[in-house]
């Protein structure tokens, strides 16, 4: 396989994986603080 | 729709785009085959192209959000929200983009980096978005936060149809559109090749759509913790007044 082929598709693993940890740490922190400031998990307020 | 059914919603729309990025990649890397004159480069179409797309759809929705919360009648947080979490991913895409591109060019170009108007045009974009996502984070009301970079996000998407129409504006390096209905000078791309393409199109827009919805979830359970800390803080404040007095 092309080397260029392989970084592209390399690329877009690294970049799209690396999103989607870093929403899990986003996700594990905030749950974090919901749990010591003894909200329901996932409650998300009044956005009216 | 209730609030269990929208989770496994959004659940099945980020397994089907897991699956589908995963089909892109077997297509893209084992079924087709290596085109005519590019020879195998031509994979890296399977995944560019794509990148660009979801990129410029992101930016239109944080457009269309932002526009939205500018007018007084529909503002509501939610709208800054998800014209932030749009941008975010937004930005993402366009860094891969110009990544994938950049990749591209060296072969065929001879060169990583040019400063070709469609390829300039594209730097700029990514750079305006950092911007908004940039001026987000300096401290301010929320309101005054949200009309900031909703202006901000207006300005910036001017540069997409730049991006769209450089191609034809100037000389650039970049070819034109490859996929077009009706008699055009485009590259052809059928059989294989264009179910491969079209797998791409879809698997990275519901990538985008997962990824958007679970940022904009995020964002608005921070916005809902925030407020409760303000509120703790306020209360905490006024009983040492309180035991002061």
């Amino acid at each position: 396989m092309n080397g260029y082929v392989v970084a592209g598709y390399l690329a877009v693993a690294v970049g799209l994986g690396g999103y989607w940890l870093w929403l899990g740490l986003l996700a594990r922190r905030l749950r974090r603080r919901e749990r010591e400031l003894g909200v329901r998990e996932g409650h998300d307020g009044s956005l009216a | 729709m209730r609030s269990t059914q929208l989770r496994r919603l959004r659940r099945a729309i980020g397994a089907a785009a897991l699956v589908g990025v995963a089909a892109t990649a077997w297509l893209g890397l084992v079924v087709t085959p290596p085109a005519e004159f590019f020879g195998n480069l031509v994979r890296l179409l399977y995944v560019h192209p794509s990148m660009a797309w979801v990129a410029f759809l992101a930016f239109g929705v944080t457009t269309l959000a932002s526009a939205l919360y500018l007018w007084r009648r529909t503002r509501r947080p939610a709208w800054d929200l998800l014209a932030a979490a749009s941008a975010e991913v937004g930005v993402v895409f366009t860094g891969l983009t110009l990544v994938t591109g950049s990749i591209w060019g060296r072969p065929t170009w001879g060169v990583w980096w040019t400063w070709d108007a469609l390829l300039t045009a594209t730097a700029v974009l990514f750079l305006l978005y950092l911007g908004y996502l940039a001026l987000r984070r300096v401290p301010m009301s929320e309101e005054r936060r949200g009309v900031r970079s909703a202006v901000w996000a207006l300005i910036a998407f001017v540069d997409v149809p730049i991006i769209n129409q450089s191609v034809y504006w100037w000389r650039t390096l970049h070819q034109r559109p490859s996929l077009s209905i009706g008699p055009t000078n485009a590259v052809e791309v059928h059989g294989i090749m264009a179910v491969a393409l079209a797998v791409s199109f879809v698997s990275f827009t519901l990538t985008w759509v997962w990824m958007v919805w679970v940022r904009f979830d995020l964002a608005r359970r921070q916005r809902a913790l925030e407020q409760l800390e303000l509120a703790h803080a306020i209360a905490e404040r006024l009983e040492s007044v309180e035991a002061g007095s």
